[in-house]
């Protein structure tokens, strides 16, 4: 016959039902002691996550705000020190990339930020971490570019002098650009004269000036009197500009060898956007 | 124990006992333990929420600000400070770079005697971003290379309680503000 684990009508617990409840207890105890712990584990790798995440925005959003031109290809390293056990080494690595066929190649510059930390694994052992991210920054779709000059008397520029039957064009000013992609491009010159000698010089009289892009004549010309106009302002259009480096060049002369007319002050302005 | 007896023996007793104070003592230091932890991620979390409060307020202030005051900018080779003062907007959501008639004068700081992190305007309006408990710091830095209008700033607070997992003690958080309106290089 069994013995039964109480007498009936017993009161109280016997020893081994004591000792059981003791012992789930102990495992409902150490449960939670290890679900703490867990917790703190858990919490310590959050922090870490997101203190590398904020290093990574950080130097990322550095880097996007430079413009195009100011993003130089290459590699940049640095670190942060949060808290008192935990390095975070960065490096931000800018390239030149380019989307599309060779003859219509967009370039764009690639920024990858990378931050390294290391992490103590369940077993002791030290984890290597990373959080890489990375943007682009496109290439410019209108890029503007502007020359501004106001010579001394002793150094400005005499307009020369021939005929309009005989032009005689010299340059007054060049400027160079150079863009990746084909473009629409509009160049925009004002020039401002000063006459240090008026002799001889009639109402009829002129100065004429022009653009060319690369040699090439881009219509059109301007022709304004020398006494009574001394501000020539111009703008010319040019479409379909392909990619690579071009000269704009100004240039100028007056219709009569009378009086002498020099440079006071020139801007030049290109803009250019992308060809369709 | 006799059939029919009640009760324990003498022996069984004082195993019970013996095992009863382990175990109850097991229990009280694990249950301190626990209720500590508890209450310093508690206090984490509540760091967390006034660090990250305090780095969202400086960037959002700062972006629109009209004009950065004269001894807080930077010199171009880089630097930091830990004050940062501008004139910017009264109103953060309604920006109006053209006119200064609406504009107040702002000054992010930690206050020498109650330790906050605060941002005070010349209005007399204070509000404490980061209690001063936390002993918080904050940093205002400009890189040498980045853009004259870009700034990085560090907010940092440390807890005075230890919690293990090898938790750091400093909660932090950094972000980069860029300035629509103003430099902050002279």
């Amino acid at each position: 016959m069994r013995r039964p684990l109480r007498k009936k009508g017993a009161a109280g617990f016997v020893l081994l039902e004591i000792l059981v409840s003791l012992v789930i207890a102990i495992l409902i105890f150490s449960g939670v002691l290890l679900s703490v712990n867990s917790c703190l584990v858990f919490l310590k790798r959050s922090e870490n996550k997101s203190r590398a995440m904020s290093v990574t925005v950080t130097t990322l959003d550095r880097y996007l705000s430079k413009s195009y031109s100011a993003l130089v290809p290459g590699t940049a390293t640095g670190r942060e020190t949060f808290g008192e056990n935990t390095v975070f080494n960065w490096q931000a690595v800018v390239s030149e990339e380019g989307e599309g066929p060779a003859a219509t190649r967009v370039p764009y510059k690639k920024i990858v930020v990378v931050t390294s930390y290391t992490e103590e694994g369940a077993n002791g052992a030290i984890i290597p971490k990373q959080i890489r991210l990375s943007n682009i920054v496109p290439y410019p779709f209108i890029h503007t570019q502007v020359l501004h000059e106001m010579p001394a008397d002793i150094v400005a520029p005499v307009v020369p002098s021939g005929t309009l039957a005989a032009p005689r064009y010299a340059t007054l000013k060049t400027l160079q650009v150079n863009y990746s992609v084909a473009k629409d491009m509009m160049i925009i010159y004002n020039v401002a004269i000063k006459n240090t000698s008026v002799t001889g010089l009639q109402e009829v009289d002129t100065i004429l000036t022009r653009c060319l892009l690369d040699g090439v004549y881009q219509p059109i010309e301007t022709r304004t009197p020398i006494i009574s106009q001394l501000l020539i302002s111009n703008v010319v259009g040019i479409n379909g500009v392909r990619a690579g480096p071009h000269t704009i060049e100004l240039q100028w002369f007056k219709d009569t060898a009378q009086g002498r007319t020099i440079l006071k002050e020139i801007n030049v302005i290109a803009v250019a956007c992308e060809h369709k | 124990m006799k059939r029919g007896k009640r009760g324990l023996t003498l022996l069984e007793l004082m195993i019970a006992i013996v095992v009863m104070v382990f175990v109850v003592g097991a229990v009280s230091v694990s249950m301190t333990y626990v209720l500590r932890q508890v209450s310093v991620l508690a206090e984490r979390y509540t760091m967390y929420t006034q660090v990250a409060y305090a780095v969202d307020d400086i960037a959002a202030y700062t972006h629109a600000a009209a004009r950065v005051a004269e001894g807080s900018f930077f010199s171009s080779t880089g630097g930091s400070r830990s004050e940062f003062s501008f004139l910017g907007e009264k109103d953060i959501f309604n920006v109006t770079p053209g006119n200064l008639a609406d504009k107040v004068n702002y000054q992010y700081y930690v206050d020498t005697a109650s330790r906050d992190l605060v941002r005070q305007a010349d209005t007399g309006r204070r509000e404490v971003l980061v209690e001063g408990k936390y002993n918080p710091s904050v940093n205002f830095e400009y890189v040498a290379g980045d853009e004259p209008n870009v700034m990085v700033v560090k907010v940092n607070a440390t807890s005075s309680r230890f919690a293990t997992g090898g938790l750091a003690r400093p909660v932090a958080k950094m972000v980069a503000v860029r300035f629509w309106f103003a430099n902050i290089v002279q």
